[in-house]
């Protein structure tokens, strides 16, 4: 595919052997006699007045990947095929779209709008369909099932896509045309040209089969939708959102299935698509709660969507389904009558979907001796620790992210201290508990080892309660870091 | 023009219904409080506002509204905390050890942290909404530049309907709002247990010193209050009469 255009000769060029040369060159350069990998020198001798630009492979290889993603329209199984194709697997899918003659045109108008030409080839093998596409003097074509070896017959070798050199030594031979090459008995290309070319030829005619990579995966809930007219609006998608959620959510219902996620997909007419995804607390087939949720996340994503992008069709799929069973593991509070549960199991979704799946959190616990690490808090939809049986201890009510220094006097070696400094606020210790000596976690590694710590619960003059610590002894170090590291009801 | 009849009958009808209005679910405005403890059962419904009296005191206003919160939860329902995500430096973040101490269980409790006071607010009217939530606590940032009158109005409208008792902690009072009892709080000396042998006393129980400033047009109370080991509040020293002025006695009844 190359980005149609027609004002004047335009040529992309990047480094190559022995220069700058031509990457792609438009029509009116290729009338003009420019060719790809010409040296730029060259061509500027053939047509001073040729206008050049910089390839961005990065940008370009970016830009195939979002056209993949939109021709997810098509069909789930899309993947880029080396710098400028696609490949997709429409199995099945073409009569979606009202046979595969109208998906070609389909597919060729949409991208001819965007402003891409393209060529594209439809048959049962994807070697056979590349081979055409890139070979092939139309510009659409279709194989029908079993007339491979007719339709190839007259493309050149290098339509079996195989390394330069194996072509020019096929080519030298006189092995110009596939229909030539499958003339000639296997074993004797086998010996002269080796397996890799044998294997290719099966390839191509379906006797073997080749791996196929894809960037999506394929939902067995999924439903589509194209709209009439392109919608623009918000309004829009979640009336669209709604219809498709309804039309699953029947389908997952029927079969008895709940689905924990869902992913919304929107297809744009330049080529762009959008996903909306959608994580539930608990499976669901309730139209009305998702539909709710969903309005939630796309008020939330409303300020990234484009000012004109319009949408022409959306898929809905549905991942994590699961039959419907009881729950395991427990929300907070969810011991409450059924009635109530569902509510809570709503606000938390509500909570989920509009502020994302990590805000809304619960405790979670670990044995480790710094209390920093002890106690975290983890989403409220991963399995969560229970707390161990309480401290003898004090334990700060709220602790501090970051322990923060503070300057104190203490007598030694290890009273706690009189008075402290903290935030430039003097604080004199009027009640104090401790020392609590908390050690290293020796099994973290050498590096990671931290001096003691010893931890002092204090209270100051107005009956402020901190909890600060010691890091080292007076003992080893002269100046020891006081810090302080939460706060006491 | 309202004929006089007209109007007198409409001036009788409306009368009746504000004499009949009454704040549906809720506690019963019209009892009287006791002089000795804070009424524990205001803590059952209603939204609150708990304020620190300095700015050093949001810890123990943290911690009122926790203990507030607890008193007030309903069966199992869970208890909701929301926070400012910018806070969490400069105030702490509640510690799943340090729950023990005011009677909370780790898992009943539901934490939020969000970036925006916006969003704050939107989360705290969700929670207001559901009625299996058996508590929530919303601790506001330093500077609130969207609670207010009509904010707190939304709250407690659907705080109303739900039954789920709301605390809203605050940094500093600002205007009259909609909530139905207001609590400034400092932290107190407590009563500390001297150990022979160690260089200053233990730490007592907590305590804090408490006032309800606003309440169902009453006058302001205060409070000194413990909180001790069987998770209770108990007034540590009974309320003193502040003394009449005497200048003022003696004006009035020269006059």
């Amino acid at each position: 595919m190359q980005k149609a255009s027609s004002d004047g000769l335009l040529a992309v060029i990047a480094a190559g052997k022995g220069g700058n040369r031509l990457v792609a060159v438009n029509e009116a350069a290729e009338r003009a006699g420019l060719r790809r990998d010409m040296l730029l020198t060259d061509a500027m001798a053939i047509a001073p007045d040729l206008r050049t630009a910089s390839q961005d492979a990065p940008g370009e290889a970016a830009h195939l990947r979002r056209m993949a993603l939109w021709c997810r329209r098509y069909t789930p199984w899309v993947a880029p095929d080396g710098a400028d194709g696609l490949r997709l697997d429409i199995t099945g899918a073409a009569q979606l779209f009202g046979g595969e003659a109208a998906l070609l045109r389909d597919l060729r108008g949409r991208f001819e709008r965007a402003g891409f030409a393209c060529r594209a080839a439809i048959a049962s093998t994807p070697a056979a369909a590349w081979g055409m596409a890139r070979h092939d003097g139309a510009a659409l074509s279709i194989i029908p099932d079993g007339q491979e070896r007719q339709r190839l017959s007259p493309l050149p070798v290098r339509a079996l896509c195989i390394e330069e050199d194996k072509a020019t030594g096929l080519d030298r031979l006189g092995l110009k045309t596939i229909g030539q090459l499958l003339g000639v008995p296997r074993g004797q290309l086998r010996a002269r040209f080796g397996a890799a070319l044998c294997t290719r030829l099966n390839q191509v005619l379906g006797i073997e089969r080749e791996a196929q990579t894809s960037l999506a995966y394929e939902p067995v809930y999924g439903e589509r939708l194209e709209f009439a007219e392109p919608v623009g609006t918000l309004d829009g998608v979640r009336m669209a959102a709604g219809l498709l959620i309804e039309t699953l959510a029947r389908r997952l219902a029927a079969d008895g299935k709940a689905a924990r996620g869902f992913t919304l997909i929107l297809y744009g007419t330049q080529g762009e698509s959008k996903d909306v995804g959608l994580t539930l607390a608990r499976p669901s087939h309730q139209a009305g709660h998702i539909v709710r949720l969903f309005r939630e996340r796309l008020t939330a994503l409303e300020g990234r969507f484009a000012k004109d992008i319009a949408f022409d069709a959306a898929t809905l799929i549905a991942s994590s389904v699961e039959s419907l069973r009881p729950a395991q593991s427990r929300l907070p509070g969810e011991g409450v009558p059924a009635k109530d549960g569902r509510d809570l199991i709503a606000f938390v979704d509500r909570l989920n979907a509009r502020l994302g799946e990590s805000a809304v959190r619960q405790f979670s616990f670990r044995e480790s001796h710094l209390p920093e690490r002890a106690a975290t808090a983890v989403p409220i939809l991963r399995k969560a620790v229970p707390a161990p049986p309480p401290a003898a201890a004090a334990r700060p009510l709220l602790l501090l992210p970051r322990a923060e220094e503070i300057t104190a006097i203490a007598e030694l070696p290890d009273y706690p201290p009189r008075a402290f400094t903290w935030r430039r606020v003097h604080h004199k210790v009027v009640k104090a508990e401790g020392p609590e000596r908390i050690a290293p976690e020796w099994w973290r590694g050498q590096d990671q080892a931290e001096p003691a710590r010893d931890y002092y619960a204090v209270e100051d003059e107005k009956g402020r309660r901190f909890w600060l610590y010691r890091e080292g002894d007076y003992a080893a170090d002269d100046h020891p870091g006081w810090y302080i590291h939460g706060f006491l009801p | 023009m309202l004929s006089v009849p007209h109007k007198h009958k409409m001036v009788a009808a409306l009368r009746q219904r504000l004499c009949l209005d009454q704040p549906p679910g809720g506690t019963a405005v019209s009892r009287p409080l006791i002089a000795s403890t804070p009424d524990l059962e205001l803590f059952a419904g209603g939204l609150h506002e708990v304020v620190g009296d300095t700015g050093a005191d949001h810890a123990a206003a943290l911690a009122f509204a926790l203990i507030a919160a607890r008193q007030g939860q309903r069966m199992e329902g869970a208890l909701f905390f929301a926070a400012l995500a910018s806070q969490s430096q400069e105030n702490g973040e509640l510690y799943g050890h340090g729950l023990a101490q005011l009677g909370l269980a780790a898992e009943q409790v539901i934490l939020l942290s969000v970036p925006t006071e916006k969003a704050l607010l939107w989360a705290a009217e969700e929670a207001a909404s559901c009625p299996a939530l058996g508590a929530a606590v919303i601790a506001l940032g330093a500077r609130e530049k969207l609670y207010g009158f009509t904010a707190s109005r939304r709250l407690k409208l659907r705080q109303e309907k739900s039954g789920v008792p709301l605390f809203i902690v605050r940094r500093m009072a600002g205007e009259p709002t909609a909530a139905t009892a207001r609590w400034r709080i400092a932290s107190a000396p407590s009563q500390g247990v001297s150990v022979p042998g160690a260089s200053a006393p233990l730490l007592g129980a907590p305590r804090f010193r408490l006032c309800l400033e606003r309440y169902a047009g009453q006058p302001p109370q205060e409070w000194e209050i413990d909180y001790d080991a069987a998770h209770r509040l108990r007034v540590a020293a009974p309320l003193s009469d502040r003394p009449l002025d005497a200048r003022r006695s003696r004006g009035r009844r020269a006059a």
